[in-house]
């Protein structure tokens, strides 16, 4: 809303705007357009000269087998979402019900999303480890030998290992975001639906989880975000590897940049990286408006 | 000029120590380097130099080249400049030909260096920087208690090995540790195993002259597939992080792969409170058979070079000359190469804490130089070369993909890094 | 309303604790992992004194502290001016803030390592501070913004009427009102400045300036590891309230 006086135009207004659009223009606009311009060159991060290379670095990008592992291990990292997102949404409606200490759990639940990621990617490290770690210890504590895994080595679960990371560390998130807006339902619309004769489950399942529609999309945009710029608990847990099985776009172009110095390959990964995310957030919210219409 | 924030300590320092003399300053000699530096070795030059203030700038190693180069072009380079001796190539017209002043200098005798250490830092047949710790990598450190303990032998050949891991293994300890997360901790091996199945070939695939799918290199890398497999090394390999070295300093592991660099370390068992088990080098084993006792990588850990446009260049060999002769302040050889690592504690706690360790280690270390099999380590070229072998062998360690195919990769990228 | 079910309620007691013990379950295996070494406790005691971690602590705080600053300043200035003044390009101008949310971190460091570097602000607090405080600006203008919207444009013309400048409405009048949520720009600036790791592994170069985040990496032990943590648990535990209510508008934003 743009209050009434719309007529009188305030010239003084940009100078509010001046710092934050100096910021902005600086550190993000510049960025992109730098990065879309050196993604055509070849440039060592030094020399004066930067070498035009046309759509060479796209090409070989393309060709990667790090990139393919990159797009393959952003679509696990969604799913790992999904599934925490499930995880959260039941044990917000659980919260949801009058239980002594619910206020301590979610407290305790949320602990996970307020520490730095890197503490507890070397936390999982510590956990994970195959010989000396307590999971592995547990598990054949109890028996259960023939679970201890490589967690990390073992390059069809690391993937997964990290996936299980990120779940652990976003589920308080979600747990309470999905818990405001369970708040925010009437609570009379329930005790309708259930004088009407409705069981907990269908309550549910017409009632309170098609209203959540919102909230549900806002998560899955911040998901396909988070999953497809993933960067820190990979990289710290395993560097990418066993043999990229754990590599993310972010990794590649870290490696490319600070340790091979192909700043030009780098920034065309970037802007790639760009490109999808916008292309996945476009394509979800076209999906939004398509529901709407039913 | 690059940070407020170093401004200020830098200033003070240099202001504090005026103070300290009340002796004018008139030169300020600026060294830039990796590490933990050596403070030590630059303050007690200043007490026997007061006209020349030493400033010692230390950062990651990841960031030093960069930002040498954009120092080196902006002509604001330091006086002296730290480097692995393999990147001085990449500076040969930066920096000042040492072997004149070393001539002409009546304290030095370049006779009086580990000459293959030396070897290690001359480009184009100029001497351009003085090597520092010189490092022995391809070997092993044992924990004694544990092998005394289980009866065991320092194993001298592949099977022998694989008898040690599985007694170890036995016994509730783990066997070899490798951190096969860091990649410089397996090339340490994959450089070990090239040396064995294919001698003298990495150098000329760094060269470019023979192909990284060179038979005896795949062999080479084929076997580290073999010795993951037969159980040598801890349970999860390629997943490990530095706990694993962690876990043989607190008295878990029988052997680790670690250079000579580790000495005095944590890593090797000296902590603030003590020993968990007595450390000892040992050579990497045979694993071919091929006779040859033993073929240690020798390398220096880092060398020091002088800027050539520095205009203090007669101060800056001054404190160049206080490194060779201090560069280790336990240093107790007949050279003028000093040969303990520098790090914080390190020396001062092996020496409390571990005599034996240290006395043992000087002996290993000298037997390596001087070892029949003995190559020179420079480098493993460009720094994607070096990242595709650390993760062909991750990848074949895993059994992503066999050693021909990574060994492929390995070419493709050298031959793309190569036609840059 | 129903009445509870008893047996119902027993169950959801049950489930929750179960479910939560599970969920921590990690940090007290981590917790009680920290302590097995021959060492023990000695682990927390060498920990402590160990004089990096205060300044890591410091590091941190002085980014923190200074990228909130400048967020709020910039976003509250131009979320003011976007909220209750008219002026040509107005609404481009907010778009252009709006396409920028969709522009991750991640995909800038390479312009971002180099502006710096160039800026002679490589590995020092200011450089790391400027493009943190950056990518937080538009989603914190377009948050304020959102929040003057809903307040009545009749204390803005009485203010006017009364004699007061523009910046002084903004003073004297916006700002005050608008502190439920500066407390949410306050409390995710925080989040996002204090737990970045990405930003200052590129951008910093010396150990002595490096925050929390990136020295939990290589701070050498777990009993060190967790003394890092403690800070952010600290004001967490504080202000937890707001710390929830915040994250859960900023979701929303």
């Amino acid at each position: 809303m743009l209050g009434r006086r719309r007529n009188k135009v305030k010239w003084g207004a940009y100078l509010f705007l001046l710092p934050a659009f100096t910021l902005f223009a600086v550190f993000v606009a510049y960025p992109i357009g730098f990065n879309g311009y050196l993604s055509f060159h070849n440039w060592n991060g030094v020399s004066d000269t930067w070498q035009w290379v046309g759509l060479e670095h796209f090409e070989r990008m393309f060709g990667e087998r790090t990139i393919r592992l990159s797009l393959r291990n952003a679509s696990f990292f969604f799913i790992g979402h999904l599934v925490n997102m499930a995880i959260a949404l039941l044990l917000a409606v659980l919260l949801n019900n009058p239980i002594p200490g619910r206020n301590l759990a979610r407290t305790l639940i949320f602990i996970p999303f307020v520490v730095a990621g890197s503490i507890v990617a070397v936390t999982w490290q510590t956990i994970y480890d195959p010989n000396l770690g307590p999971l592995n210890a547990i598990l054949r504590g109890v028996g259960l030998d023939s679970l201890a895994q490589n967690w990390l080595a073992d390059p069809k679960l690391a993937i997964w290992s990290i996936v299980v990371v990120g779940i652990w560390a976003g589920l308080g998130f979600n747990l309470v975001v999905y818990l405001a807006s369970l708040q925010s339902i009437d609570q009379s619309l329930r005790d309708a639906a259930r004088v009407d004769g409705a069981g907990r489950l269908q309550v549910f399942r017409f009632l309170t989880f098609p209203l959540l529609r919102n909230t549900h999309l806002v998560l899955i945009m911040l998901g396909i975000i988070g999953a497809v710029q993933g960067f820190e608990v990979p990289f710290i847990m395993t560097g990418g590897g066993p043999y990229g099985a754990t590599t993310t776009l972010a990794i590649e172009v870290y490696k490319n940049v600070f340790n091979f110095s192909e700043f030009g390959y780098g920034a065309a990964v970037s802007v790639f990286t760009m490109v999808i995310l916008v292309m996945l957030i476009l394509l979800q919210r076209f999906l939004l408006r398509e529901q709407r219409i039913d | 000029m690059t940070e407020r924030s170093l401004w200020a300590p830098r200033l003070l320092i240099i202001v504090l120590f005026a103070l300290g003399f009340a002796v004018a300053q008139d030169v300020t000699i600026e060294i830039v380097g990796w590490g933990s530096g050596q403070a030590v070795v630059y303050e007690e030059f200043m007490n026997q130099n007061p006209s020349i203030a030493v400033t010692e700038q230390m950062m990651p190693f990841g960031d030093l080249i960069v930002f040498l180069k954009t120092r080196f072009l902006a002509g604001e380079a330091p006086d002296i400049v730290q480097l692995q001796p393999g990147h001085l190539i990449e500076f040969r017209d930066n920096l000042l030909p040492l072997d004149d002043l070393i001539a002409s200098d009546a304290e030095l005798d370049l006779a009086n260096f580990v000459q293959p250490a030396l070897t290690i830092t001359i480009v184009d047949g100029m001497l351009l920087g003085i090597p520092q710790h010189p490092i022995v990598s391809g070997m092993l450190w044992y924990n004694k208690d544990i092998f005394d303990e289980l009866g065991l032998q320092v194993p001298t050949d592949y099977d022998e090995l694989k008898a040690v891991a599985q007694a170890c293994r036995d016994a509730g300890h783990l066997p070899l540790i490798l951190n096969g997360g860091d990649a410089w901790n397996r090339l340490n091996v994959v450089e070990q195993l090239f040396a064995y199945f294919a001698p003298g070939k990495k150098a000329q695939a760094v060269a470019g002259e023979i192909p990284w799918t060179d038979p005896d290199l795949v062999a080479g890398m084929a076997f580290f597939e073999t010795m993951v497999e037969d159980g040598v090394f801890q349970d999860g390999v390629m997943g490990a992080d530095f706990g694993v070295m962690t876990a043989f300093s607190e008295g878990n592991g029988c052997i680790v792969v670690q250079g000579s660099w580790a000495k005095g370390g944590q890593l090797i068992g000296i902590r603030p409170e003590g020993t968990v088990g007595l450390t000892l080098p040992m050579p990497f084993p045979d694993v071919t058979d091929s006779g040859l006792a033993w073929m240690p990588a020798l390398g220096t850990g880092h060398s020091f070079g002088i800027n050539k446009d520095s205009p203090n260049i007669e101060a800056a060999w001054e404190v160049m000359k206080q490194i060779i002769r201090l560069g280790d302040p336990l240093a107790n050889y007949p050279v003028l190469i000093p040969v303990y690592a520098s790090g914080v504690d390190s020396p001062v706690m092996a020496r409390a804490n571990n005599m034996g360790q240290l006395e043992a280690t000087t002996a290993f270390e000298l037997a390596a130089w001087d070892a029949e099999g003995a190559f020179l380590n420079d480098a493993w070229g460009f720094a994607e070369v070096r990242d595709a072998i650390a993760e062909a062998a991750s990848g074949v360690a895993t059994g992503q993909v066999s050693a021909e195919v990574a060994m492929r990769e390995v070419q493709r990228v050298a031959e793309r890094v190569l036609g840059r | 309303m129903f009445a509870a079910d008893r047996s119902l309620r027993r169950f959801n007691l049950f489930l929750m604790v179960v479910v939560t013990t599970a969920l921590m379950l990690p940090i007290i295996l981590a917790l009680s992992r920290s302590v097995e070494s021959p060492w023990g406790f000695r682990t927390y005691l060498w920990a402590l004194s160990d004089p990096r971690l205060p300044r890591f602590y410091l590091n941190s705080s002085i980014v923190s502290a200074g990228t909130i600053i400048l967020t709020v300043s910039c976003a509250s200035l131009a979320g003011f001016a976007f909220s209750k003044f008219e002026f040509p390009l107005k609404s481009v101008l907010f778009l252009m803030l709006l396409i920028t949310l969709l522009v991750p971190l991640t995909t800038a460091i390479i312009p971002l390592f180099v502006l710096i570097r160039g800026l002679d602000l490589y590995n020092s607090y200011l450089g790391l501070i400027l493009p943190l405080a950056a990518f937080g600006v538009p989603f914190h203008t377009v948050l304020i913004a959102n929040y003057l919207n809903s307040l009545p444009n009749e204390l803005v013309e009485a203010a006017y009427i009364d004699g007061c400048s523009d910046f002084g409405v903004f003073w004297r009048i916006m700002l005050p009102l608008s502190m439920p949520v500066q407390a949410v720009v306050i409390v995710l600036t925080f989040l996002g400045s204090w737990n970045n790791y990405l930003l200052p592994l590129i951008l910093l170069r010396d150990q002595a300036l490096h925050t929390v985040p990136v020295a939990a990496v290589n701070v050498g032990s777990l009993a060190a590891l967790f003394l890092l943590a403690v800070p952010t648990l600290i004001i967490f535990l504080l202000f937890q309230r707001v710390f929830i209510g915040s994250v859960t508008s900023g979701a929303f934003g």
